[in-house]
């Protein structure tokens, strides 16, 4: 397991060779990538989001919200990764791959990964447009 | 006597710490507030008398507006009962938007 809020990301084929690495019984490795859209709600050209992140709880939350995850879906291995600071569009914001036994218990830990990251570790994000800049209420 | 009991509260000094859309909607990353008392409902007294008008971003009555993170001292706080919670003097405590990651 392993998680990192920082400036920038792993490789993704290190991150997927890493858990591959972690066992011998891993049938499925599921990967999300979190994409920085080039256009805003209403349809304004994004040129890149500034994330801001809690400087100690970010990482701890993020560590707390895999445990479980892996505990409850009994998965093998998983690793999360978030982007802080200026990110352009089209560029990645964050990593999260899963290697699990089989697939079913896989796609259901990546679903709630990804969702509870969004929605419990303090970290936020501005949207910054050609029209200004504003600060993203999920 | 309540003048008395009033004078009996033991004041503490502890540092508040706002981010992002908080900071920015407040103009201000970080207060020291004297409090008279050391509970947070004291803390919550004190950052209405500070922010005045700007007290609703945060605040909701006695309590924490519904939705953002707190943490003491690096811990979030998950509490119903928060507003008893008691702080000591030094005590750092984060008042967080919801998260809005990834």
């Amino acid at each position: 397991m392993k998680v990192r809020v920082d400036a920038q990301l792993d490789k993704l084929e290190s991150l997927i060779r890493a858990v591959k690495n972690s066992s011998d019984e891993i049938g499925a490795i599921l990967i999300f990538i979190g994409v920085v859209r080039g256009k805003t709600k209403k349809g304004r050209r994004v040129l890149r989001l500034d994330y801001e992140a809690h400087p100690n709880l970010a990482q701890r939350r993020l560590e707390h919200v895999l445990k479980e995850v892996i505990a409850k879906y009994g998965i093998i291995d998983a690793i999360a990764e978030h982007k802080i600071g200026s990110v352009n569009a089209c560029d990645d914001i964050m990593y999260v791959v899963v290697a699990s036994k089989h697939r079913a218990e896989g796609f259901k830990a990546l679903v709630e990964l990804v969702n509870r990251i969004k929605s419990e570790v303090p970290i936020w994000k501005k949207e910054v447009t050609e029209d200004g800049s504003y600060w993203v209420r999920d | 006597m309540e003048q008395s009991r009033r004078a009996m509260k033991p004041e503490i000094i502890v540092v508040v710490r706002f981010f992002a859309l908080l900071r920015d909607e407040l103009g201000i990353s970080e207060l020291k507030l004297r409090l008279k008392g050391s509970t947070v409902l004291d803390l919550i007294k004190a950052l209405r008398e500070r922010l005045g008008s700007k007290a609703f971003l945060i605040l909701r009555e006695e309590r924490f507006k519904e939705g953002l993170l707190i943490a003491i001292n690096d811990e979030l706080i998950c509490d119903p009962d928060l507003a008893k919670r008691k702080l000591k003097n030094g005590y750092i405590i984060d008042i967080m938007p919801p998260p809005s990651g990834g």
